[in-house]
């Protein structure tokens, strides 16, 4: 039996053939959601290329893919333990930067709703839930209690970045600024 | 001394055996540390089928610092039933009809909490085996008001002795599928002084429309008073949409939209009957949250926990009481 830790590209395939074999109606529609396109996803210093060509998932390596991705999600294993183990929520995340997505809104969302369909299948399928326990096995022990911090408790910076005034005014007017706006912590 | 009340796993000729739900459940009142516990082990689904789940889940609220802790989820390979006992690689939960006692052992040390309580009953159990119907099932429960607790309570790097602990313990079962029309209130309050202790249950459908009748068990050194549902009144107000903390962690990043749960922050119980009447007002301090995954069916229930302090005056037995302490008031959806 093989000792390795999984890598990146290692997790991807297993997810989805763990999908297809656990919830194929849902395997299949996450065929749907992301046809034709190819994103990025980055996981601290491991980074791949997934797309799906003719149902049939490709995972590449990012270092040396010179395709066009329609989207890029990066993030770090601290993260993805902190939000597995409920330190932190998603929102907070992309508000102070532990989580950046970008692409055009109708990729991103689709992103995301790729994301929604394999955590709701987690539940049902259990090789799934060995795959993400699995997971927090191996990475937990890497970090460090400083990087599991989290930051549920303690509120986040939002705007996460400086933003011009023609940005700030249309977050304003959208109702996305908090009360103050200017960067400071929100609860 | 408290009654036999062994697990009710179903058989294998149960055709809802599918929508099985079993748990075994303890609140904690430290009142001289102000820390409020929850320490739950559930089974879903039909323990015979891989599909089933376990989910151990502890939550600890202490006053100014609002709730920690977390779920694990395991398989039916990694969870053990006994007569009256569940254990999971992370803890086990068990009840010792005999002695009147309860143990539960969580050490959830990734998720910064562990607990390690005996409890030892104070008065005699309750049952409640006649199903209360909730969405298209039924649910029953065995309750043991009050016990006292022994113990610690640990948070990250710190170690609580209990100090003037009690606890509450409830044992549930039935059939229904998370995200069927199933939600209900219940409540538990535990005076610091005068052993007086109050339990309010009552199930509804999740947009609270149609509301079940009302049980209400008050204990006292006297003895236990139960009111009748037609004299229970019930108020919630001061609602708040409130940041809550949720576990388990990967079903809160699906369920975003539930993060900021509009809760009341207030709590009103009043009941008069035969010469007895008690008046109770309970402040929230904040929301937990724990999502259950239905196991078979693509579903979903928010059980809500809210911690805080209540004072509740009244007369029993013609005896007038007021007192203060900790509570906790769960509402489902």
């Amino acid at each position: 039996m093989s000792t390795e830790p999984r890598t990146l590209a290692g997790y991807v395939v297993e997810l989805v053939d763990r999908l297809d074999a656990g919830d194929p109606a849902a395997g299949r529609r996450l065929r749907r959601v992301v046809a034709g396109r190819r994103a990025r996803i980055q996981v601290g210093d491991e980074a791949v290329v997934v797309d799906f060509s003719d149902g049939q998932l490709r995972v590449m390596d990012a270092g040396t893919c010179r395709e066009r991705v329609d989207g890029d999600g990066v993030t770090d294993r601290a993260t993805v333990i902190d939000l597995l183990d409920a330190r932190t929520d998603v929102t907070a995340c992309i508000l102070n930067g532990r989580i950046q997505v970008r692409g055009a809104w109708h990729d991103v969302a689709d992103m995301f709703l790729a994301i929604e369909i394999v955590l709701d299948a987690t539940p049902r399928v259990p090789a799934l839930r060995r795959l993400a326990r699995e997971y927090r096995d191996q990475v937990r022990p890497l970090l460090t209690a400083e990087r599991l911090r989290g930051t549920a408790a303690g509120g986040y910076r939002w705007p996460p970045h400086a933003v011009d005034d023609t940005e700030r005014a249309l977050l304003s007017s959208l109702g996305l600024l908090p009360p103050g706006g200017d960067g400071g912590t929100s609860p | 001394m408290i009654a036999y009340d062994p697990l009710r796993p179903p058989s294998v000729f149960d055709p809802s055996a599918a929508a099985y739900k079993e748990w075994l459940h303890l609140n904690l009142f430290d009142h001289g540390n102000a820390v409020v516990g929850v320490v739950n082990v559930s089974l879903h689904g039909d323990p015979r089928s891989p599909q089933a789940l376990s989910v151990l889940a502890v939550l600890i609220h202490r006053t100014g610092h609002g709730w920690v802790g977390g779920a694990e989820v395991h398989g039916p390979d990694e969870t053990r039933m006994g007569t009256s006992m569940i254990t999971v690689p992370d803890g086990a939960f068990a009840v010792d009809h005999a002695a009147g006692a309860v143990f539960a052992d969580a050490r959830l040390t990734d998720l910064g909490v562990s607990v390690r309580l005996e409890a030892r009953a104070v008065g005699p159990s309750r049952a409640i085996e006649r199903p209360v119907p909730i969405g298209g099932g039924w649910l029953s429960w065995y309750v043991v008001p009050r016990l006292t607790v022994t113990g610690h309570v640990q948070v990250g790097d710190e170690r609580h002795a209990l100090a003037n602990a009690t606890a509450y313990h409830d044992h549930n079962w039935g059939r229904w599928h998370w995200g069927d029309d199933v939600a209900w209130d219940w409540a538990t309050f535990h005076a610091t002084q005068d052993d007086l202790t109050v339990v309010f249950a009552r199930s509804c459908d999740r947009a609270r429309t149609r509301l079940g009748r009302a049980w209400l068990l008050v204990r006292s050194p006297e003895g236990e008073r139960r009111f009748p549902a037609s004299s229970v009144e019930v108020e919630s107000d001061a609602w708040v949409a409130g940041r809550a903390h949720r576990i388990p962690g990967a079903m809160a990043a699906l369920h975003q939209d539930r993060s900021r749960p509009l809760m009341p922050t207030r709590f009103r119980l009043a009941a008069r009957h035969a010469g007895d009447r008690v008046e109770l007002e309970f402040a929230a301090e904040s929301v937990g949250q724990i999502i259950n995954a239905d196991p078979v069916k693509r579903g979903y229930g928010f059980i809500h926990e809210l911690a805080g302090r209540f004072t509740a005056r009244g007369v029993l037995s013609d005896r007038a009481f007021e007192v203060d302490g900790l509570g906790i008031v769960e509402r489902v959806d």
